[in-house]
């Protein structure tokens, strides 16, 4: 394993997470918005295991990330439901629509 | 050597997935990238030696939660290809916005010494001159060892001032010398040992040590437990501890416990119970929210 470390890890849980937040601030589509979600908690999910690997942090980590998954799996589960209502009421799922709560 | 070449390959296939999901206009694109940025995740966790992380991500996250949000494109389609776009101003604007991030996160990254730091949470930033001598002159040290401690540890500054007006009193400078003829393990001449002045190492900021070699530093002075984790098997096999810890045991933190306080640590056993009702909750929820409301607009 030369040349890998904790470094190395911690830059692609970087790069997850920057991009599920451009995802989540770009899409017009609610589902895409959901998609940046998952991987900003992946990004966190990444970290958490190489911490866990690499520190004293032990199984730990570890717990955290499954914590984590289960989590995003109730999210995605709501945040559909939800998704399907908004599209049951606006014909269409681009969040730029959904203006009628504006104060 | 293989193991560096897998990390590359599955980095490369995550970043590359991540950034085509931001990329791709096309929802159903966007879920197939999806899929393979979290396998190639999954492929990182196994090269962590999680092996259970990395089995439970595949089967709830690419093997549920994708299944779920491509059930939701299907569900929500209008047109056969559906394509909202993101005008292309706003598109630069967040390529701008998310390159900027990134290399600020990454210079972070990049800055902190992470293994520096776990040696000095381990208390071995700072290293008595007594201690590291010890360390230095221990029977059957290999030649890389010594060039390690070395390289690693330099006299601490604020130790040498404290050593200057010392000479007149001085009786930690001269018992310096009979110390290291105590040990009597023949110091070699021109060693560290003809600087007689520091009273304390400290880290030498200038060597980043890579993870194996903190590992190793730590041994060198007995800390190994401190800074290596502590019950974690190197080559996976993780499901028995895992399962042991949802079930309220944590064997691997009471084992190797360092006073008697630390014998009775917490297991997980009330997160297990309190993830395990929110996603009962969660999935009702979602039936209620996702239910047809046909009988209604019956009688309306």
């Amino acid at each position: 394993m030369a040349g890998v470390d904790l470094t190395a890890y911690l830059l692609v849980g970087a790069v997850l997470f920057v991009c599920g937040i451009v995802c989540m601030a770009t899409k017009r589509n609610g589902i895409g918005v959901l998609m940046g979600v998952e991987l900003v908690l992946n990004g966190a999910n990444v970290n958490f295991v190489a911490f866990s690997r690499y520190t004293s942090l032990g199984l730990d980590g570890q717990m955290m990330s499954l914590f984590v998954i289960v989590l995003a799996a109730a999210e995605a589960a709501i945040a559909l439901a939800i998704a399907l209502n908004f599209y049951n009421n606006h014909q269409t799922i681009d969040v730029d629509r959904g203006s009628e709560l504006q104060g | 050597m293989n193991g560096a070449a897998l990390f590359w390959f599955f980095a490369a296939v995550t970043c590359a997935g991540a950034v085509a999901v931001v990329v791709s206009q096309n929802v159903v694109r966007m879920a197939v990238w999806l899929i393979v940025a979290l396998g190639g995740a999954a492929g990182l966790f196994f090269q962590l030696s999680a092996d259970f992380v990395g089995a439970t991500q595949l089967l709830i996250y690419v093997g549920g939660t994708i299944v779920l949000l491509i059930f939701g494109v299907m569900l929500t389609a209008s047109g056969p290809y559906l394509r909202i776009k993101t005008s292309p101003g706003e598109g630069f604007l967040a390529a701008g916005v998310g390159l900027l991030f990134v290399l600020v996160l990454m210079s972070t990254v990049l800055t902190i010494d992470w293994n520096a730091g776990r040696l000095k949470l381990a208390g071995l930033g700072k290293v008595s001159a007594d201690a590291y001598e010890t360390a230095l002159h221990k029977e059957g040290l290999s030649e890389s060892d010594r060039t390690l401690l070395e390289q690693a540890y330099q006299p601490s500054a604020k130790a040498d001032h404290a050593a200057e007006p010392a000479p007149k009193s001085g009786p930690a400078v001269a018992e310096n010398p009979e110390a290291a003829d105590s040990h009597g393990s023949a110091p070699k001449p021109g060693d560290v040992h003809s600087v007689p002045a520091a009273l304390a190492y400290e880290l030498n900021p200038g060597r980043r040590l890579t993870s194996a070699e903190a590992a190793r530093l730590a041994a060198l002075f007995g800390q190994e437990k401190a800074v290596v984790a502590s019950a974690m098997p190197a080559q996976g096999d993780t499901i028995r501890p895992l399962g042991l810890a949802l079930a309220g045991l944590r064997p691997d933190r009471d084992l190797n416990k360092v006073h008697a306080k630390a014998a009775t640590t917490p297991g997980y056993l009330l997160p297990f119970e309190i993830v395990s009702v929110h996603l009962l909750v969660v999935l009702i929820g979602a039936a209620y929210l996702a239910r047809t409301k046909r009988r209604r607009v019956e009688a309306s």
